[in-house]
Order: C-alpha cells, then sequence, then structure tokens
C-alpha cells in the first residue's frame, strides 16, 4: 500500500482538459457580463436617467458577475498554490471567516440604521420624480449624506433599495436561510466533534485543515451528488413533498425571533406561540416524510413522532407560560428588554418556580426536537434511521437542516426567555455611555453588553448541552418516553405553573423574600457555570491524559 | 373514519366558501373602490393605493391566500386517499392563517397555526395512521353519504352567502386597529366573556375526563 500523506489528499488534482474547458465557459460568461455591465451603464444613464434601480440592475449586479468569473478563472488557474495556502491558513481563513460574517452583517446593520436616519431627517416632501418606486430618498441625497470614506456613488447606488420594506424584508429572508444553512453545517460539524471527544476519538480532522473545519461543506456536496431515490411504492408526491414541510417550518420560525432588540426580521406581539407553532408544524414532515416511505420502520419512527411530539407540546407550552406570566407579554422583544439589567434580572433566577421551569422546559424541548435520550423517531439501532430510512441526498439532506434549525429555536427560546435573551451578565445601565458613542464603542458595548453575538452564544451552548446529553444518555423505551411526559414532567410543569401564579399573586415584588429568592437562585447559576468552565480547562489542560493511549500528533491541526 | 373525513370535508368547504365570499367583497383593486363599501377616510391604504391603478401587493397576497385555501378545500373533496385529504386540509388551514395575518389579527393567525395546523391536524393524521389497516386505505363512498354531505355544504353555502350578503358593511368596516393585541384578548376573555370562556373550560375538562375514562385499561380482565 502506497504511503499517503494528508499533504496528498490535501492537493487538489484536475483534469488538464476540465480545467481549460471550465476556464474558458467562465471566460466567455465573464466578457458576456462585462459586455452587459458597461450597456447596461450607458442604457441606465442616456436613456433611463441614471435610475438607481437601471443602474442596480444592468450595470452593478453585471460588474460584480463578471469580477466573480474573474476570480473563478483565477482559482481555476492557480488552484495548486490556493489549496497549499488553505490548507496552511486553514484556522484563520475559518476564524476569519466567521469575524468576516458578523463584520459583514453588522456594516449591514449600519446601513440600515443610516438609511434610517436619513428617511426621519429628510422632509416627506422630498422629490418623488426621479424614482418610479417613489421612495423618499434619491441617490444624490444618500449621497451627500455619506461621510467621507465611503463617499462614493456605488455606495449610494447600493444604498439606495434600502429603503423600501420589501427589500428589507428580502434581505432579512436571505439573512435567516444563510444563518440557518451556516449554523446546520457547523452544528453538524460540531456534533461530530462533541460525540468524537466524548467517546475519546477526535472526529473529523481532514477535510479543511483545521481540525476538519469543512467536513460539512465535503458532506454537503456529496449529498447533492448522491442519486435521488423514490421507493417503488411510496407515495411519490407526498413523499418529495414532506422534507420541505419539516424545513420550511423551522425557518419560518426565525422570522420571529430576535437576535437582538432591533435584530429581527418582524416584531410580533405573538412571536412565542408563533415560533411554538412553527415547530409543531415541523412535525407533520417527519409524520408525512415516514409515511410516504411505504416502509414499516419509517411508520414505526412517524407514529412514535407524532406520540411523543403531541404529548411534549404540554408540558412544553406550559413551561413556557411561567415567563409569559411574569413579565405579562408574547412578544419577545419586550421580553428579552425585561432582563436587560444582568446576571440577577434573568427570568430563570427570579424565582424557584422559574428555574425549576427552565430545566423542565430544556427537557421537553429535547423531546419535540427529537434529541436523545427521546430520539426515538430516529432510533438507528432499532428502526435504520426512522422516518428518514428511504431518503437520500438533498432531501436527506432538508430533514437535517430543519432538525438542527428546530434545535436553535428551541434553545433560542430558551436563552429568550430564561437566560436574559441577548443581555450579557453585566447590567446594561453600566454601558450606557458605550451605547451613545461612535462605531467603535458601540461594537464594543455589543461585545460586551448586548447584541446578536451574545443571543447566539448562549443559543449555541444550549444546543452544545443539547449534544452533550445525547452522547451521554441511553435512549429510553416509548413507554417511558410517555411515563416521562405525563407522569413526571407534566406534574412538575403544571406545580411551577401554580407556584409562579401565587409567587406573582402573594410575593411582592422587591420585598425580601422575593430578594433573597433571586439573590440566591443567581449564586446557584453562577455555580452552576463557573463549576462548568473549571471542568472544561481542567479537561482542556489534561487533554493528553484524558484520551488515554490515542495518539493525536500526527494528524493536520492536531 | 367517514365520520372524520366528512368532518374535514365540511370545514374545509366552509373555509373555502367563507373565502371566496370575503374575497368578493374585498374592494376591487383594480376597478376602483366602491364608496360604500368603505368608511370615509378608514382603511386608507388599499384605497388610496386602488386610485393609482396598480393592485397593492395586500390585494395580490389576499387572492393568493384565498386561492390556496379554496384550491385545497377542493383538494380533500375530490381526493379518495385519506391522508392525502389531511394534507390539502393543512393547505386550507394555514391558508386562513395567512388570511387572519393579513388581516392583522395576528393572535387569530398564530392561534390558528398552533392549534388547527400544530395540533388537530397532526391529530388527525396520528388517528389516520393508527386505524386505517392498509396505509392510504380508499374510502368507498355509499350514495345516501354523498347526497348527505351535499345537502349539508348547501345549508351551509346559504347560510353563509345569507350571512355575508345581508350584513351592512358599511358601518361595520373599521380601520385596523394596532393596539389591539394578546393583552387586550385576555382581559376581555377574563372580564365581559368570562362566562362563555369558562363554561368552554370546563366542557374540555368534561371531553378529557370522558376521554381518559374510556382509554382507562379495564379492571377486570387483569
Amino acid at each position: 500500500m502506497a504511503d499517503v500523506r494528508a499533504e496528498d489528499i490535501l492537493k487538489p488534482r484536475w483534469d488538464p482538459a476540465l480545467k481549460g474547458r471550465a476556464q474558458r465557459v467562465l471566460a466567455v460568461l465573464g466578457a458576456a457580463s462585462a459586455i452587459v455591465a458597461v450597456a447596461g451603464w450607458f442604457i441606465a444613464v442616456n436613456v433611463l436617467n441614471g435610475h438607481p434601480a437601471a443602474v442596480l440592475f444592468l450595470c452593478i449586479a453585471p460588474a460584480l458577475t463578471a469580477l466573480l468569473l474573474a476570480a473563478g478563472i483565477a482559482a481555476i488557474a492557480f488552484a495548486g498554490p490556493i489549496g497549499r495556502l488553505l490548507s496552511a491558513l486553514a484556522a484563520p481563513i475559518f476564524f476569519g471567516g466567521v469575524a468576516g460574517l458578523i463584520v459583514l452583517v453588522w456594516v449591514y446593520g449600519m446601513a440600515t440604521s443610516f438609511v434610517d436616519g436619513l428617511i426621519a431627517t429628510t422632509a416627506p416632501a422630498a422629490p418623488h420624480g426621479a424614482t418610479v418606486f417613489g421612495g423618499p430618498l434619491t441617490t444624490q441625497v444618500i449621497l451627500d449624506a455619506l461621510p467621507h470614506p465611503v463617499h462614493c456613488p456605488v455606495v449610494s447606488w447600493l444604498l439606495w433599495p434600502l429603503q423600501f420594506g420589501p427589500v428589507r424584508d428580502v434581505m432579512g429572508l436571505i439573512g435567516v436561510i444563510g444563518f440557518v444553512s451556516l449554523f446546520a453545517m457547523f452544528a453538524i460539524w460540531w456534533e461530530r466533534k462533541v460525540a468524537g471527544r466524548i467517546q475519546s476519538r477526535l472526529g473529523p480532522m481532514r477535510v479543511g485543515g483545521w481540525h476538519g473545519w469543512a467536513q460539512s461543506l465535503a458532506d454537503g456536496i456529496k449529498l447533492i451528488g448522491k442519486e435521488d431515490l423514490i421507493p417503488a411504492g411510496a407515495d411519490r408526491p407526498l413523499f418529495r413533498l414532506a422534507p420541505y414541510l419539516a424545513f420550511v417550518p423551522a425557518l419560518c420560525a426565525f422570522v420571529a425571533l430576535p437576535f437582538g432588540a432591533y435584530w429581527v426580521v418582524r416584531n410580533l406581539d405573538v412571536a412565542l406561540i408563533f415560533v411554538l407553532a412553527m415547530v409543531g408544524v415541523e412535525v407533520i414532515g417527519v409524520i408525512l416524510g415516514g409515511w410516504a416511505s411505504n416502509n414499516k420502520w419509517s411508520l414505526y419512527g412517524a407514529m412514535r413522532e407524532a406520540c411523543q411530539m403531541v404529548s411534549y407540546e404540554i408540558p412544553m407550552g406550559m413551561t413556557l407560560l411561567i415567563p409569559i406570566m411574569t413579565v405579562g407579554t408574547l412578544n419577545l422583544v419586550q421580553i428579552g428588554e425585561a432582563q436587560r439589567d444582568g446576571w440577577i434580572s434573568w427570568l430563570a433566577f427570579r424565582n424557584p418556580f422559574l428555574f425549576v421551569a427552565m430545566f423542565a422546559y430544556f427537557i421537553a424541548s429535547l423531546a419535540s426536537c427529537k434529541r436523545a435520550p427521546f430520539d426515538l423517531p430516529e432510533a438507528e439501532s432499532e428502526l435504520v434511521a426512522g422516518f428518514m430510512t428511504e431518503y437520500s441526498g438533498f432531501r436527506w439532506c432538508l430533514f437535517f437542516f430543519a432538525e438542527y434549525a428546530a434545535m436553535f429555536v428551541v434553545s433560542a427560546l430558551a436563552t429568550t426567555l430564561f437566560l436574559g435573551a441577548w443581555h450579557s451578565p453585566l447590567p446594561a445601565a453600566w454601558g450606557k455611555a458605550l451605547a451613545g458613542g461612535n462605531w467603535l464603542a458601540k461594537g464594543l458595548h455589543g461585545l460586551l453588553f448586548s447584541g446578536p453575538l451574545w443571543f447566539i452564544f448562549k443559543s449555541i451552548f444550549l444546543v452544545y448541552v443539547q449534544m452533550w446529553v445525547r452522547w451521554t444518555l441511553p435512549r429510553i423505551r416509548i413507554d417511558q418516553v410517555l411515563y416521562a411526559c405525563v407522569q413526571v414532567l407534566l406534574p412538575l410543569a403544571m406545580v411551577a405553573l401554580l407556584g409562579n401564579t401565587f409567587w406573582e399573586l402573594l410575593v411582592a415584588r422587591g420585598s425580601v423574600l422575593a430578594g433573597l429568592a433571586n439573590v440566591i437562585l443567581s449564586l446557584i447559576g453562577a455555580v452552576l457555570v463557573l463549576g462548568f468552565v473549571v471542568i472544561m480547562v481542567y479537561g482542556r489542560m489534561n487533554r493528553r491524559r484524558l484520551v488515554g493511549t490515542l495518539a493525536v500528533d500526527h494528524l493536520p491541526g492536531a | 373514519m367517514l365520520t372524520i373525513r366528512r368532518f374535514v370535508l365540511v370545514a374545509c368547504l366552509a373555509c373555502g366558501i367563507t373565502s371566496v365570499a370575503a374575497a368578493a367583497h374585498l374592494p376591487d383593486a383594480s376597478a376602483g373602490t366602491p364608496s360604500d363599501l368603505l368608511p370615509g377616510g378608514a382603511a386608507a391604504a388599499p384605497s388610496a393605493a386602488a386610485s393609482e391603478g396598480a393592485p397593492t401587493l395586500e390585494a395580490v397576497v389576499f387572492y393568493l391566500f384565498a386561492a390556496v385555501a379554496v384550491l385545497s378545500a377542493v383538494g380533500i373533496v375530490l381526493t379518495r386517499n385519506i391522508v392525502r385529504a389531511a394534507i390539502w386540509l393543512l393547505g386550507t388551514l394555514g391558508a386562513v392563517a395567512g388570511l387572519y395575518f393579513l388581516l392583522a389579527a395576528n393572535f387569530l393567525g398564530a392561534i390558528q397555526l398552533i392549534v388547527y395546523v400544530g395540533g388537530t391536524l397532526v391529530l388527525i393524521i396520528f388517528g389516520v395512521m393508527l386505524t386505517s389497516r392498509v396505509p392510504g386505505a380508499r374510502l368507498p363512498l355509499r350514495r345516501w353519504e354523498v347526497v348527505a354531505g351535499i345537502a349539508v355544504c348547501g345549508l351551509l353555502f346559504a347560510a353563509l352567502s345569507f350571512a355575508l350578503l345581508s350584513a351592512d358593511w358599511a358601518s361595520r368596516a373599521r380601520p385596523r386597529e394596532e393596539g389591539y393585541t394578546v393583552a387586550m384578548i385576555g382581559r376581555e376573555l377574563l372580564t365581559t366573556y368570562l362566562v362563555p370562556f369558562e363554561v368552554a373550560s370546563v366542557l374540555l375538562l368534561v371531553v378529557m375526563i370522558g376521554a381518559a375514562y374510556l382509554a382507562r385499561p379495564e379492571k377486570e380482565r387483569r
């Protein structure tokens, strides 16, 4: 057997003929886009009087396409050096990519707030004549208001569409879909790493260089290339429909999730019910997939899912009622804003019943997104893959995306309702000076006090706890699942609900008892988090010892 | 099983017919607004845009949801496969929820989704999967059932049409109240409508106890 080294596997290999053909195709497309861009510029300026939409679609969009295609040609031409560079700089690229995405979203946020400010200051009597769509701002107004470093016409044309509501909705949806896809890819890779570490192995290590970070990307490409199988006895339309019915509701839930006080696509006054409804609707896709496959394993999986979901929705809804009762609104943004005064104001630490409700909710949410120990619908040791047995390729991929999106949604709900939403443990009052400062101070405020990063961090931590539980606990039987719901979780949720009712009625806000309970529970929470951190650091420091005889040094990135 | 199917059929027809009837009464955006349908000045957004001649986004979305609701309802009636009927029902229920959201009745829309789509529909599919011996069993229809179904639907259609046509829309049309929120609904339920609310909850409790009684294990056999 030949001695294969990691560098040989990482090195890209191209068929020269294929390479030439790909480059020629890209060159033709790029030249066409460039011609369209130049022609579009003349048409937009001379025929359409420089209408911003015309400039955007006829000139700027083709020009960007041409640039992208040129970059593609260059990437194919220098594939070897680029591959070596990628594998050498894997970790910086990974972290740089994450940071770059954050900066991109931040720039978009600054752009929208800039446009908002401009709309507020510009008189509504601004000339409408220049735009067919009748927005309040013309490109000239935007250009005049742009600060020095970005004072150029291209930026004003790019900012112009942001004044329209539908454009922002589309941008929000793109953001949601992008976030869900990236999160699912990240979480699948991370789940494999967590599973590996818990089982004293390494998990994916090769693709991408640094700890196999591009494994999900490679898997995705593989899955898209796979044969799309539909069993002969399946109900074809329903079989095709099912993955979308599972995935689309999970996406819809993100529309109402607030990532920050202003980072929400739709600030619904019934956001909580909407998100819960979407989590509930997702089940239909799973049941349908199991039924339409015409396979005993799939049907068993679907039955278990239906049974489990219908019963666990009740304790889940009841435990969510408890923080609602304390805050008095279903609007997730307002619930988040009620927890702005630091660690001690987080709802989980307000009273003992809320503290219990948080754990009860977490257990119910495990069941609702079919994670172990409640992963009976999949149950790979009994049902092959449960409801997904007959699925392959992209449809299978959609089911997985739906599952990870649902994991994030339930974790995000727990974060919003119990764990301070997008606020850091520091009280918001300390950060007032930073919030009103320049862009650097604002960025610092986002990192230290409140912002989408905190929300995502806490939610991902809860997703991590879900994974931790999955790889630690064994799967339980279906009768045990129902026993745990009806005889343990449901009474617990009811007691917490009643207890919280009486607490709200009898214990005055600001009384000694309320304060004492608040402080004690906050301390318990702090001890739990500190304990986690200490154990994590201990494990990190002793990682060679903990993995035993496992040799890690020869692997790339270890 | 047939009971469920007929229930589904009637419910969907009702939804579909209601949407069609409501669509007929929607101020037609392209043809100009009949003045008696809208109080002066109120509901200004659609009428202002309608005067420019282009259909508003709102109207387009409304017709989209109405079409989905009606077509899905037709689908339920025409399919013989009971699981497919349940999925068509999903379309109707979802589209009606969409209509509620469009009417700024966010609470009603969300409740429609969580109760009917997330709860009732899942239960129906679950029941179908549990009870049909052969998956996708075809439903035999007897003649008197068809006649009875048509009669019930016709009656319902007549009643709804009468109600819609005789309603005094001009005096009842009100602009959207953005402030009409969950908190207000809750307060109303526990003050003005306390008695119906409590009666409904007692009814549900009785149903739950009855179901538990029926489902309990029989002691004699043990």
